[in-house]
């Protein structure tokens, strides 16, 4: 097992207390290593959008162990005070929907998070560009999200997941509104980006269309998942159509 | 066509702005300090005054002097009337000694004086009905003046004003202002209640601004929702967030205050009343729209810090 990446323990989440209540994660261990990419599927109201929220510290489990590149935010009751500081440290996050702010320019979009973190304008505006080279958006740097087409604006919510460097990305149905070719671009790139810059990455799917594409895939079933290998796709196939299964 | 939800609630604020502001407009310029003032012109024409003096009066003898017999019986002769002058030790009359007649005449005279008394009550009523009808003119006459506030008085050429301004006050007991006392009255009086209503105005338009403002930025906001719940996932501070809508509100008001500011500079030359623009009114008007923007987007700001930034996932 690699040192660092994702790792939760044990992880429970009840919501609500006595007769009503719900008991939405039942013990989950998981592990997904530095620039690896897995795939997390299962039926409503399995727990995904729970565990999802565990993972990116917006609620707290009941009881389990998380930690998130190197360091613990969760033990057994024991959290990390500052959970707002960590997000923004540890954490990129890849939504259905690009959700850019609408009144700044792709560039100034991506470039907040790094400013958030106390680093310049400049510097920021900086490591905005060079991602936007690596994801092949360069040109549009100074256009407003409203201009780009729907592929284009989820590069831009890839490149402000990316730019503080996190050690993990979380992925909420990137690929949701997207057709097939944009769905396993978008998987493609999540992949390359994570083999370059070693990061973790967890993509929550219903999207059938790039199912085949993870290597390795957790199917959560009330509440507990059940690890899947997926074989034999490598990341770097994925950009080819997908074979139906 | 289909309008977007944006562009529909920028016609709905202005569905509401619009009669709000005509609302506005009618009322300033029907009952407020631009509405005109009410007058009667009427020319001064010139007739003969015909003095009469009427009265009601009884003529009364200043001495009255009872005499009587000393016996009872009945008055023979009488010498004298009512009136007439008498010497001392004049024979007024011979006395039959039988008193019914001297009773009769006593009683005569009594009936006399009540007689006299009767017509002095007439001539009072006769006094009290002059008087009433005076007044009931007079009633009259001032409702007629208050339904119109001021009645212009247009003087022939060579006459005082002061003396006939005098005179109707004399005769007619109403107000009279002559040109210069007008002016002091329109500088002192009307103008401080012209103020008092411009003061109401502004205070109102001020809510109504305020209301207006913190509308659009509170659907602005809400609109967001979804957007400020990512903000606060990827770890932006809620100081962060409030400052981003403080700033929307306070664009939001510079540029109210720019577009009003040059279309008051523009059109003031050709507002019916003389429009003064000072400088300290556009700073104290600058102050108060960015008073009023901040406290129309604390709403919108509370909604704002409440999100939850778990709403962004799932
Ligand atoms: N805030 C909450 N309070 C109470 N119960 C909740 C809450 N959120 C989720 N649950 C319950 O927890 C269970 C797991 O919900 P979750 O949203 O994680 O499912 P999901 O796998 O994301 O489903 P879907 O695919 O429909 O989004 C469900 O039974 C749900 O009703
Ligand atoms: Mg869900």
């Amino acid at each position: 097992m690699q040192p660092y990446g994702i790792t939760i323990e044990n992880l429970r989440k009840r919501y609500g207390d006595g007769p009503t209540a719900v008991e939405a994660l039942k013990g989950v261990d998981m592990h997904v290593a530095p620039g690896e990419v897995v795939g997390l599927i299962g039926p409503s109201g399995s727990g995904k959008s729970t565990l999802l929220k565990a993972l990116g510290a917006v609620i707290e489990p009941t009881a389990g162990r998380m930690t998130l590149g190197d360091r613990v935010i969760y033990d057994d009751g024991w959290k990390v005070r500052d959970l707002r500081a960590l997000r923004r440290d540890l954490i990129g996050f890849v939504f259905q929907a690009p959700h850019l702010i609408p009144f700044l320019d792709i560039t100034d979009n991506v470039a907040l998070l790094p400013m958030l973190a106390g680093v310049s304008k400049r510097e920021s505006r900086q490591r905005a560009l060079a991602l936007f080279e690596t994801l092949d958006i360069a040109h549009r740097a100074t256009a407003m999200p409203a201009q780009l087409s729907g592929g284009e604006q989820q590069r831009v919510a890839i490149a402000r997941a990316l730019v503080n460097r996190p050690p993990v990305i979380l992925a909420d149905e990137p690929t949701a509104p997207l057709d097939s070719e944009r769905a396993i671009a978008v998987i493609t790139t999540l992949n390359e980006m994570a083999r370059r810059f070693d990061t973790a990455v967890i993509v929550v799917t219903h999207d059938e269309k790039i199912i085949p594409t993870f290597r390795r895939l957790y199917q959560i079933r009330d509440g507990r998942p059940l690890e899947q290998e997926i074989t034999p796709h490598p990341p770097n196939s994925a950009a080819e159509p997908a074979a139906p299964r | 066509m289909k309008i977007p939800p944006n562009t529909r609630r920028v016609l709905l604020i202005i569905a509401i702005l619009l009669p709000l502001a005509g609302l506005f407009l009618f009322t300033a310029v029907r009952t407020g300090p631009l509405a005109p003032v009410p007058v009667t012109l009427a020319e001064v024409e010139n007739q003969a005054l015909t003095p009469a003096l009427f009265g009601i009066g009884t003529v009364e003898a200043r001495y009255r002097f009872k005499i009587g017999p000393t016996r009872t019986g009945r008055l023979a002769t009488l010498t004298v009337d009512v009136g007439d002058a008498v010497k001392k030790g004049q024979q007024l009359g011979t006395l039959d000694p039988v008193d019914l007649d001297a009773r009769i005449a006593s009683q005569q005279s009594s009936l006399d004086a009540l007689e006299s008394h009767v017509s002095m009550a007439r001539s009072r009523v006769a006094e009290a009905k002059a008087q009433q009808n005076y007044a009931a003119n007079q009633l009259s006459r001032y409702r007629e003046l208050l339904r119109s506030n001021a009645v212009l008085i247009r003087l022939a050429p060579g006459t005082d004003p002061d003396a006939t301004a005098d005179a109707i006050r004399r005769w007619k007991r109403l107000q009279v202002y002559t040109r210069a006392e007008m002016e002091q009255i329109l500088i002192g009086k009307l103008i401080a209640t012209s103020a008092r209503q411009i003061g109401l105005f502004l205070i109102i338009l001020a809510i109504v601004s305020a209301a207006i403002v913190a509308f659009i930025i509170y659907t602005m906001t809400m609109a967001k929702i979804r957007e400020i719940a990512v903000l606060k996932l990827i770890g932006t501070r809620n100081r962060t967030i409030a400052a981003m809508i403080l700033q929307q509100a306070l664009g939001l008001g510079l540029i109210g205050f720019a577009v009003g500011k040059i279309i008051a500079t523009a059109w003031a030359p050709y507002f019916p009343k003389y429009v003064l623009l000072v400088p300290g009114d556009t700073v104290r008007g600058f102050i108060a729209v960015l008073v009023i923007c901040t406290l129309a987007s604390l709403l919108a700001i509370r909604i704002a810090l409440k999100v939850d930034p778990a709403e962004a996932i799932g």
